[in-house]
């Protein structure tokens, strides 16, 4: 689908109205929802995105591979100068564990940070939002992009019902 | 029932607006208390430079270390500058979890306490080594001889588990001011509006950052919950994998955990009560907040006077005679002073929190919490020096007392500390705009919701 920037923008200044806009613009067959919104609103963004974000995934990934690497790290180098410590064994699993688990939160942590800047910037290409200062103070904004298959139906009489204060043509 | 987080805010404008306009203020120019009391910091971290400095050139002889206690008040300062630094995490990740709301507000000064207090205790090992020019040998890298570090050793242990609690850390306090930058640049014009500009990296608050934002910081406070756990834990097998009596105990782990959490939550109530003032939160940090923490305080002195005393209860019922010896020393011998010290301040002190005219009355529980940290210091310095200097053998039992250069330098980590700490608060926002902004959406919902019923 081309990247539409042209539309519809609604400004809503209470959350519960911005998510009753955003339900019934998706029940009326709208898909090419947005908003920007000046802190988290669960109701709100789960009404735009119905399906969690799947960075949990990133996440587990990379904290097995952490797991991985503290293991492989601590008995590598142990093996690869075998050096009798306190009598205990030269790869001793036990001990390695801490090291293993650091790795894990270590590397399962930076990547989770990581790929969420990388996710949000490609967000921010792929699905540009409207900016305005006030958006990020205490407005919240509903924009429903130009969509040549989407329904008929004028968005903006659905943005003014769900209590819109401003409802305007805009491009984000 | 609903905790009344921003129920202070009575001010004009929208909910959101205003909780965040006096963020925004609060990140003017300093007063003159602010700038004076940042100049008593650097003056009191200079001193602290200064005897670092001497002690590198004159070598360790400068301390007051020698055979048999060969740990001081160094490690007892980074014991103590770890716990104060857990209750950060603490508060910020596994009360996330608990959807425990009155951290909202206080989170972000705990979460800048615990990075600066990572940053400080991370020194101490350094200067501890006497040769601080050789510390990246705890490191693993390929070297000359391909010779690797010693993974079997708690040291070790404790190198990977600061680092990377310092990383985590820093990170999710990062991650937490992302959308709160991207407010203040928005607020702000000219080269500062730039600066955070370039700080927030670029968010703007859509949904699509949103919604991977909330999820991500949901499994950053899952991986910061059981690390929070693992740091204390790994800084008692320092002590506890040795078989020093009064240290070689199952109950090292847990009673370092609760240690930690204890004085850093009372670290938090004594920088929160005096920084709300000075930067005009206090329609944000409200008693109420205070009040929760202090509940904290006397529930986990609850836990450390049951610690202490199941200590005693084992040493009296088991059959170690250099375990009870050790014991009866801490409690009568040369340094009893400091260990009365410490159960007067850690166990007698914070009953006091049982009354709610001190848990809500500013002036009273700043001097329980100032009390409290004065006695995890004590308490430190009784674990890692009455045991060293009462070992298990009597010919090699030793005295020690601080020199002036580890005070110097221990006075010089308090400033260090709080020369950071005043800075942030005046750099980057000490409470979190964003999450004050839900939940004054979400009150207001509720508020509405009620009148209409």
């Amino acid at each position: 689908m081309p990247r539409l920037d042209s539309g519809w923008l609604g400004v809503f200044d209470d959350p519960e109205r911005a998510t009753c806009a955003a339900i019934a613009l998706r029940e009326a067959g709208y898909r090419n929802v947005r908003a920007t919104l000046p802190a988290p609103d669960g109701h709100l963004l789960d009404a735009i995105h119905p399906r969690p974000s799947r960075i949990g995934w990133l996440t587990l990934v990379a904290a097995l591979t952490g797991t991985t690497c503290g293991y492989a790290l601590t008995g590598w180098t142990s093996a690869s100068w075998p050096l009798l410590v306190g009598g205990k064994p030269i790869v001793s699993w036990i001990p390695f564990t801490v090291i293993a688990f650091e790795s894990t939160i270590l590397i399962g942590g930076l990547t989770t940070f990581f790929g969420l800047l990388v996710l949000m910037a490609r967000a921010r290409h792929a699905h540009p939002a409207p900016r305005e200062a006030r958006f990020s103070k205490d407005q919240i904004a509903i924009f429903v992009g130009d969509d040549v298959a989407g329904p008929a139906q004028d968005c903006s009489e659905i943005l003014r019902a769900a209590g819109a204060g401003e409802v305007r043509r805009a491009s984000a | 029932m609903s905790v009344p987080s921003t129920a202070g805010v009575q001010a004009a404008g929208t909910p959101m607006s205003r909780v965040e306009d006096p963020v925004i203020r609060s990140l003017g120019w300093p007063g003159k208390g602010h700038l004076a009391l940042m100049a008593l910091a650097a003056a009191a971290a200079i001193l602290g430079a200064y005897c670092w400095s001497q002690q590198i050139e004159r070598g360790m002889v400068v301390t007051g270390l020698h055979n048999p206690i060969g740990w001081g008040v160094y490690i007892a300062d980074f014991v103590f500058w770890v716990g104060i630094a857990h209750s950060g995490t603490l508060i910020s990740a596994v009360l996330y979890l608990f959807r425990a709301r009155f951290r909202t507000a206080v989170y972000r000064t705990a979460e800048a306490m615990t990075v600066i207090g990572v940053m400080t205790a991370g020194l101490f090992p350094i200067i501890h080594l006497g040769r601080p020019w050789f510390a990246y040998w705890l490191f693993p890298y390929p070297n000359q001889r391909f010779l690797w570090v010693n993974f079997k050793s708690p040291l070790l242990w404790d190198v990977f588990a600061i680092s990377t609690y310092f990383t985590i850390s820093a990170t999710f306090l990062f991650l937490g001011l992302l959308p709160d930058l991207a407010a203040v640049r928005d607020r702000t014009r000219g080269l500062r509006s730039k600066i955070y500009g370039v700080l927030a990296m670029g968010f703007r608050g859509s949904d699509a950052e949103w919604q991977p934002y909330r999820r991500a910081y949901l499994f950053f406070a899952g991986l910061a919950t059981p690390l929070v756990i693992s740091v204390h834990s790994v800084v008692s097998w320092d002590f506890a994998m040795a078989l020093v009596p009064g240290w070689h105990s199952t109950l090292f782990p847990p009673y370092f955990v609760a240690g930690a959490i204890f004085s850093g939550v009372a670290m938090v109530i004594t920088l929160l009560i005096p920084l709300r003032k000075s930067l005009g939160l206090q329609a944000l940090i409200t008693n109420h907040h205070l009040e929760q923490l202090a509940k904290l305080v006397l529930f986990m002195s609850l836990i450390m006077s049951y610690s202490y005393a199941t200590e005693f209860l084992m040493v009296g019922f088991g059959g170690s005679s250099e375990e009870r010896s050790t014991f009866l020393f801490r409690a009568m011998g040369a340094y009893a002073p400091m260990f009365w010290l410490m159960v007067f301040c850690n166990c007698v002190n914070p009953l006091l929190l049982f009354f709610k005219r001190i848990r809500t009355r500013v002036g009273g529980l700043l001097w329980v919490c100032v009390l409290v940290n004065v006695g995890m210091w004590c308490e430190r310095f009784v674990i890692v020096v009455t045991s060293l200097s009462h070992d298990r053998d009597p010919f090699s039992w030793g005295h020690y007392t601080p020199s002036f250069y580890e005070i110097g330098i221990t006075v010089g980590s308090f400033g260090w500390f709080f020369f950071w700490l005043l800075l942030f608060v005046k750099v980057l926002p000490a409470v979190s705009i964003a999450e004050l902004k839900e939940e004054a959406a979400r009150d207001a919902t509720e508020e509405g919701l009620h009148a209409a019923a």
